[in-house]
């Protein structure tokens, strides 16, 4: 089977700086990724390259076989339509309230009217338990209600993958279950997703693959239970042992 | 790459004021050596405008005229003649002293009427006609100073004021040693400052001296008894123009022949003067409250226009600015340290006069574009600022979802950026009404210049500017709360 995504030598550069070089990977239709590895291995860069929020310096991004990297301008909006992003600091628009943060890009991109776009944001909303939320302003939301909202938001475009950047790591502890959880949801219906985290046991029981990343490369890909149990490099016994 | 835009920014700025010297030096000769035609032009377009400076009884003055104002005076008078004479209209325009010779080199005004005198500078820039009216030189002193000053002789040592460019600026300047001159703008402020003790006297043409003295208690007139000042009141006409001079001396010659300048023009104009003594200075000020509100309107107007084309001016230039394009950002850069780094009277001016030798952009509208462009280049910093407040994260999630820059721009990044910016573009709003008064210097009739009017109407000084004050303070008191109204509105209030 085709790949979804392929990644083909990607390199980022900053100034003379190498973030990473020379990276391939590949992601199938349905493959939950977790993307793991130290602070500072450039992981959160990588991800960001997948829809070019960040700029690589050179490689190819093939989505269903068309390169991001190389696309237009116009190319390239039509093809973010198609890729979901969740960000650590949930970034909802401040200025909007839930049900038109959920509803601006199917109606703005997709054209959809906004009787359906509100219908379906009020059906996913449901589906994470927050409808009742649907017309406060982000800034009374906690933590977790605005990740969830962050979901759902992605979700309303109908992605065929979404990219997760350390969507835990700025919420307190007790709200990280229930992010967690609908994640793993998301898993279960055959969402794909590449997931930056540092959420080992979620990513040992969600995942189809993990990628370990150090110093500028993905050192490892290996089925969670591999990769837990047996790291082969140093860099990842070293990794494990620090956060288990 | 940096580097690279710094040098750009440079450049442009450059090639600016290069162009902007070429236009202000090559224009107006190019149009000095053209042939005269210049009495035809006036036939043809059927009408002459006269420009003149209004505060200048009984010369030229501002009257009330069915609850409006309109000038009079006798120069008014001899330019009506001048008009008949060619079978035209005449039209008014008036403005400060200093600028009427501008005005005239720039075509905005076909002659001067101003009580104005032949001197050799002036005769470099403009011609003159013969001398339609001869007056003396008289000193204007507070009555209490009667005994100690006699002639211009008394004045050494002593602080007089006179109006900036006027003949009798130049006499006392060159004529009395050892004098501490003050020049201004304006005859009503040096009769105030007069009347306040701040300067002795004021040397004046003798009808216009008369003039403020009538009206002034506690004032009184003297001859200076400076020798060779007899001073010749000539019209002045584009240098070139000689048919239109031609035609006009002729009328001088009439009216010189039956004295009908002192006879006719002088009495019908006197007629307008005002008499304001028996009223109090309220009773006066309610009086004239059609010029006041004439120039609320004209505030407001200026202002509102302004606002609105200096939020879009400022919302393409702080974006500009803000662009990736070395070209884009380079313009912007130029374009807002150019405006911020020169005075808005200067810019309002060379609007004015500047582009007006291109293009003929009436006083308004000129005061409009200048002020528009003034205040676009310190909201485009305003908006930067305001985009800048507002984290990346915002537009990252908008683009992530597919929206282009423009749309993330629009719908997330700009509306967010207003509500931070709001006190400010209200701080900004509240300046650029006070600043609209700058346009009176090119004759707008907006508050400041009616207060002149007034001033010149009524012979009261202080009355007419604290009756501005109140309403400039009314107005922006009124813009600030309502602004802060606003402001609650936008804020959502979820959280206060």
């Amino acid at each position: 089977m085709e790949p979804m995504i392929k990644i083909e030598k990607l390199t980022k550069k900053f100034k003379n700086n190498t973030i990473f070089s020379d990276i391939n990977a590949e992601v199938h239709k349905g493959e939950v990724i977790s993307l793991l590895g130290p602070s500072g291995a450039g992981k959160s860069t990588f991800l960001r390259c997948i829809n070019m929020l960040g700029e690589p310096t050179s490689g190819k991004i093939l989505l269903d076989g068309k390169d991001l990297v190389s696309s237009s301008e116009k190319e390239l909006i039509q093809l973010r339509t198609h890729i979901g992003m969740v960000f650590q600091s949930f970034n909802l628009f401040e200025n909007k309230t839930v049900i038109d943060n959920i509803t601006l890009a199917p109606i703005k991109v997709k054209g959809m009217s906004k009787e359906d776009a509100e219908e379906k944001a009020h059906e996913l909303l449901k589906t994470v338990g927050l409808d009742d939320k649907a017309n406060v302003y982000p800034d009374s939301l906690s933590g977790g209600q605005a990740q969830r909202i962050a979901i759902v938001r992605a979700l309303a475009m109908d992605p065929e993958v979404i990219l997760f950047d350390e969507p835990t790591s700025a919420l307190d502890p007790e709200k990280v279950g229930e992010v967690l959880s609908v994640m793993q949801d998301l898993a279960k219906k055959d969402m794909t997703m590449i997931i930056v985290t540092h959420e080992m046991e979620f990513a040992k029981n969600v995942s189809d693959e993990i990628w370990f990343m150090d110093e500028g490369k993905i050192q490892e890909k290996q089925a969670p239970k591999d990769f837990f149990e047996n790291p082969k490099t140093p860099n990842a016994q070293r990794f494990l042992s620090k956060m288990i | 790459m940096k580097n690279k835009m710094k040098h750009s920014v440079l450049i442009t700025m450059l090639l600016m004021i290069a162009t902007l010297f070429v236009t202000a030096f090559t224009v107006p000769s190019v149009q000095a050596s053209a042939s005269d035609n210049s009495l035809q032009q006036i036939k043809q377009k059927g009408y002459i405008v006269m420009g003149t400076a209004p505060d200048y009884p009984p010369y030229e003055f501002i009257g009330k005229d069915n609850g409006g104002s309109k000038v009079y005076g006798a120069d008014i008078e001899l330019g009506k003649a001048i008009a008949k004479d060619l079978g035209v209209k005449l039209k008014v325009k008036s403005m400060g002293f200093d600028s009427l010779l501008v005005a005239l080199q720039t075509k905005k005004v076909d002659m001067v009427i101003a009580g104005m005198n032949e001197t050799p500078e002036r005769a470099k820039s403009v011609d003159f006609s013969k001398t339609y009216y001869s007056s003396g030189l008289s000193l204007v002193l507070n009555t209490s100073d009667d005994k100690k000053i006699k002639s211009y002789k008394d004045l050494q040592g002593k602080t007089i004021g006179a109006q900036i460019g006027s003949v009798q600026y130049d006499a006392v300047k060159k004529g009395i040693k050892n004098i501490n001159l003050k020049g201004m703008e304006n005859i009503n402020d040096l009769i105030l400052a007069l009347k306040s003790g701040k300067i002795a006297a004021i040397p004046l043409d003798t009808a216009v001296a008369q003039a403020y003295a009538a009206h002034n208690p506690g004032l009184k007139i003297i001859d200076a008894k400076m020798p060779g000042q007899e001073s010749s009141n000539k019209i002045a006409f584009f240098k070139g123009a000689t048919s239109l001079e031609n035609a006009a001396n002729k009328t001088i010659d009439k009216v010189n022949k039956d004295n009908l300048y002192t006879k006719k023009f002088v009495p019908a104009a006197a007629k307008h003067i005002t008499n304001n003594k028996s009223q109090s200075q309220f009773e006066t000020m309610w009086q004239y409250k059609n010029f006041f509100i004439s120039g609320i309107e004209y505030t407001m107007i200026i202002s509102v226009v302004s606002v609105f084309f200096g939020i879009i001016l400022g919302i393409i230039f702080a974006l500009m600015r803000l662009s990736h394009n070395w070209l884009l950002h380079s313009i912007s850069v130029c374009y807002i340290e150019f405006i911020r780094g020169t005075p808005q009277l200067v810019q309002i001016m060379f609007i004015y006069f500047g582009l007006g030798t291109i293009v003929n952009v009436p006083a308004l509208t000129s005061g409009i574009i200048a002020i528009s462009i003034n205040s676009g280049a310190y909201v485009a910093e305003i908006i930067r600022g305001g985009i800048n407040s507002i984290s990346d994260g915002q537009s990252e999630a908008a683009l992530s979802l597919g929206l282009s820059k423009k749309q993330s721009m629009q719908y997330i990044v700009l509306p967010q950026a207003f509500k931070n910016i709001w006190p400010a573009l209200g701080n900004e709003l509240v300046t650029l009404i006070k600043d609209s008064s700058l346009a009176s210097v090119i004759g707008v009739g907006e508050l400041m210049y009616q207060m002149r009017a007034v001033q010149a109407d009524t012979y009261l000084g202080v009355a007419p500017i604290a009756v501005i004050m109140v309403i400039y303070f009314v107005i922006t008191f009124t813009i600030s709360r309502i602004m802060k109204h606003l402001e609650g509105k936008i804020s959502h209030g979820t959280n206060d």
